[in-house]
């Protein structure tokens, strides 16, 4: 009988983005490679690790005070592979532990778009050959940098790799730090707590907790949520795939590695303007705009619910802090449609309070995307959401409660933001006596998507060097 | 009471398929016509079964779900399905009884229904979620609950900031339509949903049952008085029948009182260190919630070992300590009056003779003890935390080929990500066979009651969405074949399971296993290697919280759908939804049924 490994003991070999937001590096780009050259490839890849610039965990997300003694990081990467990637690089799945048919059957794929409820694909990229077309990428390259530094990735051959670049060099944040998304609204908020593994750059725990008060561990979630290997919501090791030819004694291929599922959304700014200005009525009627009803939130934040002036600035940690089920049950602050409401329902879906929280803390993801805008002026998300379970996370979250036309008691409604039913759509705004509904068109457009494996950095140096 | 319940699930389990792995398209719209014609079906489902191992005929068995209305016998059922003027039973099972027969006689017809009725299999226990209502009536309901709608979008402008009003003008609405006539009815609900929903009904039957048991005991009692009061004093025979139902009902009586206190006693004890103490002791709650955790472990740690462990040392010695004094109190009387002298004599002097008090004083030192013991080990891992965590780490674990789907599983789901999701799934019954039927039945009668008294808003336990869960024991009792209708996904299901309803599926599953076994036809999902289902601990803990374990077993033993009907396609909440708005537009206009209606109209 041995222990399993320990998250303690192993920050040093996981990806600093499943640590941290990078919130102190403004500016961001996202890359999708295509690999044309196995070789060369994997001699790039193990030129990107010998910059330094794949950051681990333990290097990350540290209390200011410690930064001030040691120099900060201005640049960090991580790196991602599609299934068909791995497999390119010459990585092969065990028969006794390969990896979960999501992973493998790829988001592109007929059956995932079924499956995930997406009635009409026109991708320029994906991770596998489907019904929407595009580009067939291997490898994602996401790449967060303080403003005004060079970027010291090595060159990218375009004889090794295609390339798809994701927007310019992006910085989305206002003057005060706060990341703010094309729509306008602040964005990144309700970030799960990975127990054991808390990003520092931010508030202290202390001050985290005074701000939730007696809320904070609603966002407290054990680290096999998001990281394979270890204990997650269910008491479970999570499952951990392995290739041939790893030898490693300290666990498999994956161990410390995470499964990312990536949406490439295009927003039109202009349609949602026109929608909160067709809108304003409503906004003048009750002091929140029809966008924010859409959305569920505030602008600024604050949640629909907040009972103190929503002009006063509030700490992060208690701008998050609600629930829905004592407060909104019927949804006449935070309408039960609303994105936010859809895609983390706290504690309104289940039987009771403490069993909702439990049952939702099954379906959460660690968001690390970021907004990015093109030279042509289109801009949108770049959604990136860490998960260890493809198919009890996000796969669940988009089918189940996304693009849901009977979510809760709505008939024929998906969500108003990221929804794929056919315009215009209702929406339905619940209020005394009777609630009404509004008209919505698309605010968004999904451009790409796929599955990647975030490994571990060992795992990195055998996908690059084996 | 139970037959009810599990007549409406049947499985047709027809060995012999010589057909292909797809359902024609002309049967299948034949299939859907005719069981939309009869209108009594909520879902019918039909897959392929791969053949017994040994059996003579090895090609696919093939298997018709059919969940059905309440009160409708199975005869009933399949007489309207084969006599049917389409003809679409005979299409697909005519083959299967009397080979190359395209248009059945009268005496082909009741050959086919005699053999479906040899091959039907009533559940051996189920779930029905919100389906106690009927065809026609899911439909109509659903049909008021989207004219109100269309309805109230036109009165919203006159009626937008008054809710009586504008409820009062939605149900006079109603009443005037003569299409819902029907539902000035209140809402027909079967007994334990409707009538008998209260608790006080629910409390009322094991109460009258219990007084009745006395009320018989009495009269048995004074029986012979009221003979010799009428006739006058009996002779020797008579005397002796006296004496003999004397005794017997005296001795009953007071066995029946024993009973009655210890199991009292028993419950009371359950409630106190359950309930009382937890809310009132910090530590005692928090170490009974770890007890639970840690017997509930996945993944094995030093401390769910101990606690195991520690179970069988203490908790199943205690337990069987405190139900042997209880045996023993409730029989005593029958052993004094068997043997009064040996009980006198012989027993007695060896008990302690304890007053009152004593007793009392004993049970309050035992129970603080209990709760000291529990305090002293929160008190420990609190003490030593890097024992602790040492303790409470989990150890190494290995599932192998965990999170894997076959495609035509995948394909399945993908197919009904829209409406209602379904599932076969095929296992084999562990051990001696009769063994583990006999504690499958037990254990899916028990559900099944508490599905058909207890948990009646449509959620099993805390697990919400299910139309009709059924399980069955097929082929002589060698087969475990598991069929549902649910909403939802089928990993979202699973969860629902696992944090709802983990000691109901543990106890439903747990006596079953995995063996190797050829796909039905190619395409399909076989067995490559056997398995269990995952480890228990005291028969009901662990099990199905084995997350990867369980799903792996449970995808493993799925078994793609070939057809799939389904009546009305509303999830449970829209179907309860729908009752809720027919009570509330034509009952009493009261706040609470004002609110309901405005609710219903918002989307």
């Amino acid at each position: 009988m041995r222990h399993a490994p320990s998250l303690s003991e192993q920050s040093h070999d996981i990806q600093g983005m499943l640590k941290s937001g990078f919130g102190s590096l403004t500016t961001s780009r996202f890359r999708l490679l295509t690999i044309l050259d196995e070789r060369l490839a994997k001699a790039w890849l193990a030129q990107l690790l010998d910059t330094g610039l794949v950051a681990s965990a333990e290097q990350v997300g540290k209390p200011k005070q410690e930064k001030q003694q040691k120099e900060p990081l201005d640049a960090v990467v991580a790196i991602g592979f599609t299934y068909s990637g791995l497999t390119k690089l010459g990585c092969r799945e065990t028969s006794e532990h390969p990896f979960p048919t999501p992973f493998r059957s790829g988001m592109g794929s007929e059956l995932r778009a079924k499956l995930l409820r997406d009635e009409y694909r026109q991708w320029t990229w994906t991770d596998r050959e489907g019904p929407g077309g595009g580009e067939v990428v291997h490898i994602l390259l996401a790449e967060w940098k303080a403003r005004g530094v060079a970027s010291r990735l090595p060159a990218i051959d375009p004889h090794v790799f295609s390339v798809i670049e994701v927007g310019e060099d992006s910085d989305f944040f206002d003057g005060d730090g706060k990341l703010r998304e094309p729509f306008g609204f602040r964005d990144g908020l309700a970030q799960p707590v990975i127990r054991g593994l808390r990003d520092q750059d931010g508030e202290s725990l202390k001050q985290a907790r005074e701000g939730a008060r007696d809320l904070y561990d609603d966002r407290v979630v054990e680290p096999g949520e998001f990281i394979l290997g270890y204990r997650n919501e269910y008491d479970e090791l999570t499952f951990c795939p392995n290739v041939e030819g790893w030898t490693s004694a300290s666990g498999r291929f994956t161990l410390n590695g995470s499964y990312l599922a990536v949406r490439q959304f295009e927003q039109d700014v202009a349609a949602f303007e026109a929608f909160e200005a067709a809108n304003a009525d409503f906004a003048a009627a009750n002091g929140v705009s029809a966008g924010e009803k859409l959305m569920g939130r505030r602008k600024n934040g604050l949640p629909l619910s907040w009972k103190g002036d929503p002009a006063v600035p509030v700490s992060d940690s208690a701008a998050d802090a609600f629930r829905y089920r004592v407060e909104d049950a019927d949804g006449f602050m935070c309408p039960k449609g609303a994105h936010v409401r859809r895609s983390n329902p706290r504690d309104s879906l289940g039987i009771d309070v403490q069993s909702s929280i439990k049952s939702s803390k099954l379906h959460r993801l660690l968001r690390r995307g970021r907004p990015y805008r093109e030279k042509s002026g289109r801009q949108g998300i770049f959604f990136i959401a860490c998960n260890a379970d493809l198919e009890r996370q996000f796969e669940f979250i988009h089918q189940r409660w996304l693009q849901n036309r009977r979510f809760g008691a709505l008939e024929s409604q998906d969500d108003p933001i990221v929804g794929s039913q056919q315009c215009p759509k209702a929406f339905t705004i619940p209020d005394q006596p009777s609630g009404g509904e509004v008209s919505l068109q698309h605010f968004t457009q999904t451009l790409g998507g796929g599955y990647f494996f975030l490994p571990g950095i060992t795992a990195l140096n055998f996908i690059a060097r084996a | 009471m139970l037959e009810i319940v599990r007549q409406q699930m049947i499985c047709i389990v027809a060995p012999g398929w010589g057909g292909g792995a797809e359902i024609p398209k002309q049967l299948h719209d034949a299939l859907d016509a005719l069981l939309e014609d009869v209108a009594v079906v909520h879902f019918a489902s039909i897959g392929l079964l791969p053949a017994l191992a040994g059996a003579p005929n090895q090609q696919p068995v093939l298997v018709l779900e059919l969940a059905v209305e309440e009160g409708l016998r199975p005869y009933d059922l399949l007489y309207r399905l084969v006599y049917h003027p389409d003809g679409a039973m005979w299409t697909l099972f005519g083959a299967m009884v009397a080979p190359h027969v395209a248009v059945p006689t009268a005496k082909d017809k009741e050959q086919l229904l005699n053999q479906l009725m040899s091959w039907h299999s009533i559940a051996a226990g189920g779930f029905v979620g919100a389906r106690d209502r009927s065809v026609r009536q899911i439909k109509m309901e659903s049909d008021l609950l989207d004219q109100t709608r269309i309805e109230a979008r036109k009165l919203k402008p006159k009626y937008s900031n008054d809710r009586t009003a504008f409820a009062l003008a939605l149900a006079r609405w109603a009443y005037a339509n003569p299409r819902f006539e029907w539902a000035v009815k209140p809402a027909p609900r079967s007994y334990w949903r409707g009538k008998g929903a209260s608790i006080g009904a629910k409390l009322a039957y094991p109460v009258a049952a219990i007084v009745l048991w006395f009320v018989v005991l009495g009269i048995v009692w004074a029986l012979p008085r009221a003979y010799n009061w009428f006739f006058g004093e009996p002779g020797h025979v008579g005397r002796a029948i006296e004496d003999a139902v004397t005794k017997t009902s005296e001795c009953l009586l007071t066995m029946s009182w024993h009973g009655l206190l210890a199991f009292a006693l028993i419950a009371f004890l359950v409630w106190l260190f359950l309930v009382p103490l937890p809310a009132q002791f910090v530590s005692w709650r928090r170490w009974l919630n770890s007890v639970q955790q840690e017997l509930d472990r996945p993944t094995q740690t030093l401390s769910s070992l101990a606690t195991y462990a520690g179970g069988w040392l203490i908790g199943v010695p205690l337990l069987l300590a405190v139900a042997a004094c209880a045996l023993a109190y409730t029989v005593a009387p029958l052993a004094y009056a068997v043997a009064p002298d040996y009980m006198i004599n012989v027993v007695e002097p060896k008990l302690p003779k304890l007053t009152g008090l004593q007793i009392v004083g004993i049970a309050v030192v035992a129970i603080a003890a209990v709760l000291c013991i529990g305090a002293l080990f929160y008190r420990l891992n609190r003490r030593f935390k890097k024992l602790s965590e040492q303790f409470f780490h989990p150890l190494e674990d290995d599932v192998p080929r965990a999170q894997q789907i076959h495609p035509s599983i995948e394909r399945c789901e993908a197919d009904l990500v829209d409406g209602t999701q379904h599932m076969f799934s095929l296992t084999e019954l562990r051990g001696p066979p009769w063994w583990s039927a006999w504690c499958i039945r037990a254990a899916l009668r028990i559900v099944t009651f508490a599905g058909r008294v207890f948990f009646t808003q449509g959620w099993l336990g805390n697990a919400p969405g299910i139309h009709f869960g059924h399980w069955h024991i097929i082929d002589n009792g060698r087969r475990f074949l598991f069929c549902s209708n649910y909403d939802g996904n089928f990993g979202g299901y699973l969860d629902d399971f696992i944090n709802g309803a983990a000691v109901g599926t543990t106890l439903a599953w747990r006596w079953t296993e995995l063996r190797p076994r050829a796909p039905a036809l190619p395409e399909q999902p076989g067995i490559a290697k056997p398995r269990s289902f995952p480890p228990t601990r005291f028969v009901v803990f662990r099990g199905v919280k084995c997350e990867l374990r369980f799903k792996s077993y449970a995808r493993d033993s799925m078994l793609p759908h070939l057809y799939h009907f389904d009546a009305c396609n509303r999830t449970v909440d829209q179907i309860n939804l729908a009752t809720g708005l027919r009570d509330a537009l034509f009952g009493e206009r009261n706040e609470k049924n004002d609110d309901l209606i405005m609710r219903v109209i918002e989307t």
